[in-house]
């Protein structure tokens, strides 16, 4: 080792026990609706959640290896329907309590148990059996039948037992949503204002940033202000306007964040005129994609390589599930706009749509963050819609109305919600566009229903192959498109900026924070 | 100023973001040692010869320069180059940049089919996917274990595959004299020739459709061999665009080169339309990269740091005998290669320009990608996996150079990380639809994986 290197390692040495005390800051669109990873909704829950709690195994974001900080190692047993495991010793809750055997089956049995309401419970439930532990250390998980990669399975985050007393019928508003006890690098709690996470060092973690600090945003311009002031240390999401601004200084830096997110316009097809499919495809003839993208998203005409690609279904264009041969409408065509509306019985007055007599105008809202990523977006659609004959009222709908009734169906009183959906590494969208009943839909906004997209979702459940899988997603994206429960806009792909201060922060796809571990903050 | 060079200042203030107020002034560095290209070689880099206005002007006014260099529109950059027979050095750099990026989709084709035929084969897969997995293993040199695959192949009767798979098989046996030209011919699609200034389409996709055994849907599938062949005919292209230039085409293409193929590498001097717009300071930086990609490894950052501007950067960071590189060192160094060139350039043209930022932050990009490679030879692959994903981070506007993303691909598809894999093999279809043969495998392993992950419901 030469000795520049020598001086250079102990510089940063120096420089890193110094920064132990010193609290990083960043910025999110929003905040965290809950830190119960049985109930996140939003990427920010996820995102918190991550620094919180250890998910059983996760994927290395450097070499997407499957690891696991909770598991020393493990077998398969009950010829290939059980995984024995091991647990790694050690390991403490953030209340000082031993992690141990029975945290892994209290949380396999509070996923199963039917009282805890949770959509992502929910997903588990087709997989999971049950669990047991053999002793402190040894859990045996089950599975509802033998699975391929049984460990890719169990990507779930463990919560303790004795915060619960063993009772596995787990609400969303308990106290443990604000100030969750989690085995994690940081210890989280949740205020008005933002999330305060303090370093918890474990047999499994060493943090090397002391404090941290989850703040909401506000207007993107600020925020990207605040940053270049060193006022926060980094923007989880950076609106593609400002790219620009963080590529072009010296003390920021752009980071790739893995997200598939789209973006949509959902239409509540129970209220009248939308209810009627020939009304919703001249909506989507009205859009004019290009000009909005333009506007709000700050699009080039003819930049290649954007950030922002149309969709005309409900996948992102480079995901296998796209169909393809299903176009996009890129421009407005307001002239088969108007065809569509003379079919559905409308009569255009004066400029103006009526039906049955009574001028058209529709009540439309978006969650409130999404105007960071594409500022004004609400705006330039209603500009649209008006210059084509159709009035609207437009509102931001706060980000926890957006959880507890957008996406619970009870947002009825609107007709059109803008909107983002994000995935990872699973695309399923079942979710979405099932018939809302018995634990499906749970994400179904306006409560659409269609038996043949019900029908074509359950091709999708029970198929026995990936091509078949594949096969039904294709037919459900051609569906979609023509009866329009959203009209689909485009697939945005997620930047965040950070302060060059701020240290081996590698970005894992999806989670974010997974890494954690190796972040410093130098400041 | 003429209409070409205005739009090329301009796009070049788009990418730096820099419309309103100039940037600040390099400031002095603070570090022990601020030195990380040797002084006497930074002048001679390719971006501080062109901070002078006279040496830049033939690239600012053609506009083939921008659309290859800046927005990677190949069509529009052949088009341009070849209505001016003086630039063929545009023409044979536009060669070399398609054929490495068709090696490095060949790469991603086979890794896919090895990940999802090979160590995720399921009851459904067809039979036919045994001669996929033949041809991926043989390009990536791994002929002992493609053989029984091709073998069994040729004689399955499967028409078109067998008769390809017969083709390696005999390659194979008969030595494996480079390039493998009975395989090649047989690839239904692949032109024979390719004159410089021509750009072929890839047709005839899929290759083939297979029946799977559960359900007897139809499966589709592609040949990566087809991409080898597109790979080595725009080579063939840029020789002869370029007339003497072998070596220095062959020393470009080593780092790209497939396992199978033997790397070219030479010290070579490098005109300056071959380095322009490219992480590459200088023609020995070629030669050292080319030296890594052969089988030198570490050992190449001792022989070229007192020639190669990279090799010099990252030479304080490499621990020889251990085989391993520092990553932080690395990115520290190359942020000193970027202040250094920053200053050199504004020095250069008297005062500062919307150019020096992205031509700077091309030499940045140049310094991790090269301490990447040399991470991978000596087989640290933390270090390796760091550097691509800081890499990754810098590679955005023009210094989003199409191999190198496929080469991202390519490794993520051998992770099994198809999230990304699939996104950026996308986005270069954009601009080389030929890349699409890569999507069948990728995409049958992505849609594998996705079914057999841990649950996951959409979030807001």
């Amino acid at each position: 080792m030469g000795r520049s290197r020598h001086l250079l390692v102990a510089a940063g040495l120096a420089t890193a026990l110094l920064s132990t005390g010193a609290a990083l800051t960043y910025y999110e669109g929003a905040l965290p609706t809950t830190l119960n990873p049985l109930y996140a909704a939003k990427m920010v829950d996820y995102r918190a959640q991550e620094l919180v709690f250890d998910r059983l195994w996760y994927h290395s974001p450097i070499n997407n290896e499957l690891e696991s900080r909770l598991v020393e190692s493990w077998e398969l047993t009950e010829a290939g329907k059980a995984i024995k495991l091991e647990l790694t010793s050690g390991i403490k809750w953030h209340d000082g309590k031993p992690f141990t055997a029975n945290d892994i089956c209290f949380t396999v049995t509070a996923m199963l148990d039917r009282g805890t309401p949770s959509p992502i419970a929910e997903a588990y439930r087709d997989i999971l059996a049950g669990c047991s532990a053999e002793s402190r250390s040894t859990a045996v998980v089950r599975f509802t039948r033998i699975v391929h990669n049984p460990r890719e399975r169990l990507g779930f985050a463990v919560l303790p037992e004795h915060v619960f007393d063993g009772n596995t019928a787990i609400s969303p508003d308990l106290e443990f949503s604000a100030r969750p006890v989690g085995t994690g690098p940081m210890k989280g709690s949740r205020g008005t204002r933002g999330v305060t996470f303090h370093a918890f060092s474990n047999g499994h973690h060493a943090p090397q940033v002391a404090q941290q600090q989850l703040q909401e945003s506000g207007d993107p311009l600020l925020a990207i202000k605040a940053l270049i002031n060193n006022s926060v240390q980094g923007i989880i999401e950076v609106a593609p306007n400002f790219r620009a601004d963080v590529s072009a200084s010296d003390e920021l830096a752009l980071k790739s964040y893995d997200l598939r997110s789209w973006w949509f316009i959902a239409i509540n097809g129970k209220k009248a005129p939308l209810d009627d499919r020939r009304v919703r495809q001249a909506l989507n003839f009205m859009l004019d994609r290009t000009e909005l993208r333009e506007k709000s998203i700050g699009v080039k005409p003819g930049e290649r390589n954007s950030p922002c690609e149309f969709i005309s279904g409900p996948f992102v264009p480079s995901s296998p599930y796209y169909n393809r041969s299903v176009p996009a409408v890129e421009r407005s065509d307001l002239g088969q706009a108007e065809a569509l509306l003379h079919e559905a019985g409308m009569e255009k007055v004066g400029g103006r749509w009526n039906y049955k007599g009574q001028p058209v105008s529709f009540r439309m809202g978006m969650e409130k963050s999404l105007d960071n990523e594409a500022p004004d977006i609400l705006s330039y659609v209603s500009n649209q819609f008006e210059a084509a004959g159709i009035g609207s009222q437009v509102y931001k709908i706060p980000p926890d109305k957006w959880t507890t009734e957008a996406i619970t169906g009870s947002l009825t009183d609107y007709d059109l919600l803008v909107g983002k959906w994000s995935f990872g590494q699973v695309e399923d969208v079942n979710e979405l566009f099932y018939t809302r009943s018995r634990g499906k839909g749970t994400r179904n906004i306006f409560n659409y229903a269609n038996q043949e997209v019900d029908r074509l979702l359950a091709q999708y459940d029970v198929a026995k192959t990936d091509t078949a899988a594949r096969d039904a997603y294709h037919k459900l994206h051609r569906k979609l498109a023509e009866d329009l429960p959203y009209l689909f806009l485009w697939k945005l792909d997620t930047k965040s900026a950070w302060r060059t201060e701020v240290k081996g922060n590698t970005i894992a796809p999806y989670f974010y924070f997974t890494q954690f571990d190796s972040w410093r903050y130098e400041g | 100023m003429p209409q070409s060079a205005r739009w090329w200042a301009s796009i070049l203030l788009l990418t730096c973001g820099c419309g309103g107020q100039p940037p600040d002034p390099p400031q002095p560095a603070a570090e022990v040692d601020p030195v990380s290209i040797p002084g006497t070689m930074v002048g001679s880099t390719w971006p501080v010869s062109m901070a002078d206005d006279q040496a830049r002007a033939p690239f600012e006014s053609h506009p083939g320069w921008a659309m290859l260099v800046m927005q990677r529109d190949y069509p529009g950059a052949l088009e341009a180059f070849s209505a001016d027979p003086a630039l063929a050095t545009g023409q044979a750099r536009l060669h070399i940049e398609l054929a490495a990026a068709y090696r490095q989709a060949a790469i991603l084709g086979a890794r896919a089919t090895e990940q999802v035929y090979g160590n995720n084969r399921r009851e459904e897969d067809p039979p036919e996917v045994d001669c996929l997995l033949g041809f991926g293993r043989v390009l990536l040199d791994q002929g002992g274990e493609a053989t029984p695959l091709l073998r069994s192949c040729s004689a399955a009767g499967y028409g078109a595959l067998s008769e390809h798979a017969a083709s390696w098989l005999a390659w194979l046996e008969s030595g494996a004299a480079w390039p493998p030209e009975a395989p090649l011919a047989d690839m239904p699609g692949l032109p024979a020739q390719l004159a410089p200034g021509e750009l072929p389409e890839l047709g005839g996709l899929p290759h083939y459709t297979l029946t799977d055994l559960v359900e007897g849907l139809a499966v589709q599938a592609g040949n990566p061999t087809v991409l080898l062949g597109m790979a080595l005919l725009h080579q063939g292209a840029a020789y002869a665009a370029l007339p003497g230039s072998e070596r220095q085409v062959d020393t470009l293409m080593a780092p790209w080169s497939l396992p199978i193929e033997p790397a070219g590498f030479y010290e070579v001097e490098l005109p300056p339309g071959l380095l322009f717009g490219s992480p590459l300071l200088l023609g020995a930086d070629a030669s050292f990269l080319a030296d890594v990609a052969r089988d030198q490894g570490v050992a190449a950052v001792g022989a070229w740091k007192d020639r190669s501007p990279h090799a010099a950067a990252i030479a304080p960071c490499v621990d020889s005998a251990a085989g391993t590189v520092d990553v932080a060192c690395v990115l520290e160094r190359a942020d000193r290669s970027f202040d250094q060139l920053r200053g050199a350039m504004e020095i250069h043209s008297g005062g500062e320009a919307g150019f020096h930022r992205p031509f700077a932050e091309l030499g940045r990009l140049g310094v991790v990608r090269c301490a990447e490679a040399v991470a991978a030879a000596a087989g640290d692959h933390e270090a390796m996996g760091l550097l691509r994903l800081n890499a990754l981070d810098f590679s955005t506007g023009s210094s989003a150079e199409p191999a190198y993303l496929l080469s991202i691909a390519g490794w993520d598809a051998g992770n099994r990380n198809t999230s990304r894999a699939t996104e950026t093999l996308h986005a270069q279809v954009g601009h080389i639809p030929g890349v699409e043969v890569a999507r069948f495998p990728l995409d049958a392993l992505h849609v594998r994986l996705s079914r057999e992950s841990a649950p996951g419901v959409p979030m807001h």
